[in-house]
């Protein structure tokens, strides 16, 4: 598998040299609390215009069909995307030497497998999401700048690096059935899941202000150790206990 | 003589345990009722098509919340230099921002349902309820309502682990170092949606 990635020169060359930019970057973002690094700030506002108009034309008339079809149906789409990415999860359980996380997520992949995981078998046991970003993350890489890609909307660039390796891992790069099945499912079933949340975003006095500050603080909270949350809880309860004296 | 005061020191540290128990207990049954109380009146609110009922839900709604805290977390140190009149007014939109995002759900607001997983008191002053919520659209959101243990108010609510005063805060700073001495001017920008 890694061969393939590795033989793949295209993925291998843009993979380093966003690595090189990562490694480059000099406003690493490791909290939530710090600035978000936006160097592109203008083209990235453009690309979010671009991004909303393409919703209010394209994403958000589908999502209101969508929305009409009956909920075992929706959780079915919902579930088979989630299945499809537990290769991601399991590969970077073992990345980040998560071996509790590594065993969950194999063991539900494979059970969930006899439904294609359009049925989830065992809904009580639950795993954290990995991916190659979370990896880099574990191995103190910083995030690089924030950028919002076309249609994909905001990553930062270890995340959208990590993407490019995890695409290569869920299928291979030579195999196209993922993205012609999965990702039309996906963008389906993510943009219905956070209907509100776009909604709110579009609301806000700043919606490109607010879209990056959701996405940072969600990923954050989604790839941070458990000592770091911990940390940041610590330091907000200290914060609330002196505004309240 | 020795003995008798060794036992009557054991009693008032079991007593003194007991009671601080007790009163423990009291603030987490206190925030528990004061959380379902919230949700009960949101949910009165977006049934209601009463206006002056309405207006009196969100009275009630206004009792339950910590402005000035809110306020001052989400202003930070230019909270201090800000007039009273200006205070008021920042207060007033806050709370009306609040009131148009339950506007905005209101078919959502309708079936709120919240089940309670866990109260902790954290330090001196603060108690956390944590559980789930399912709207009509979203089902099991994580959340956790932060009260103040005196007041018995509502002071932030984290959704899915993203704090709303965090979130607010890091919104209006970009906002208020454009209009450091002009927080009128800010007031009008950042409310004008």
């Amino acid at each position: 598998m890694f061969n393939r990635i590795l033989n793949n020169k295209n993925i291998y060359k843009l993979f380093l040299v966003q690595l090189m930019l990562i490694l480059m970057s000099s406003c690493a973002q490791n909290s939530a609390n710090k600035e978000i690094h936006d160097p592109l700030e203008s083209m990235n506002r453009s690309v979010f215009k671009f991004n909303q108009g393409l919703d209010k034309y394209v994403f958000k008339p589908i999502n209101t069909e969508y929305e009409k079809l009956p909920e075992n149906v929706k959780k079915g789409v919902s579930n088979h995307v989630k299945w499809a990415s537990t290769p991601v999860t399991i590969v970077n359980s073992a990345i980040q030497l998560e071996a509790e996380n590594f065993s969950t997520s194999s063991i539900k992949f494979l059970l969930n497998s006899l439904t294609l995981g359009f049925y989830d078998l065992d809904p009580e046991t639950k795993y954290k999401t990995r991916d190659f970003g979370s990896s880099l993350a574990n191995y103190n890489v910083s995030s690089g700048p924030y950028i919002v890609l076309p249609i994909l909307g905001p990553r930062s660039l270890r995340h959208f690096s990590g993407n490019i390796v995890d695409q290569s891992v869920s299928n291979g790069p030579k195999n196209h059935s993922y993205n012609s099945t999965t990702l039309p499912m996906s963008i389906l079933s993510n943009r219905n899941t956070y209907s509100n949340v776009i909604e709110d975003i579009y609301n806000a006095q700043d919606p490109y202000l607010r879209a990056k500050i959701l996405y940072t603080e969600n990923r954050f909270n989604s790839i941070s150790s458990t000592k770091l949350l911990e940390q940041q809880k610590q330091d907000e309860q200290d914060e609330f206990e002196k505004l309240l004296d | 003589m020795n003995l008798k005061n060794y036992w009557i020191s054991k009693l008032i540290i079991i007593l003194g345990i007991f009671f601080l128990n007790s009163a423990y207990a009291d603030i987490k049954i206190k925030a528990s009722q004061q959380v379902s109380n919230f949700l009960n009146t949101i949910k009165e609110f977006a049934s209601e098509k009463d206006s002056l009922i309405k207006i009196k839900r969100s009275d009630e709604l206004l009792d339950m919340v910590d402005l000035e805290f809110m306020s001052k977390a989400t202003v930070g140190k230019h909270w201090k230099t800000v007039n009273d009149n200006e205070k008021i007014i920042f207060k007033r939109e806050l709370f009306n921002k609040f009131i148009q995002f339950i506007d905005l759900h209101l078919e959502d607001f309708k079936e709120i349902k919240f089940q309670e997983k866990s109260i902790k008191l954290r330090g001196q002053k603060l108690v956390y309820v944590t559980g789930s919520i399912d709207t009509k659209k979203i089902k099991n959101l994580d959340i956790t309502w932060k009260l103040s243990s005196k007041e018995n108010k509502i002071l932030d609510v984290e959704i899915e682990k993203i704090s709303l005063i965090k979130t607010q805060k890091l919104e209006m700073r970009p906002l208020l170092k454009k209009n450091k001495n002009n927080f009128s001017q800010f007031i009008k920008i950042y409310f004008s949606n």
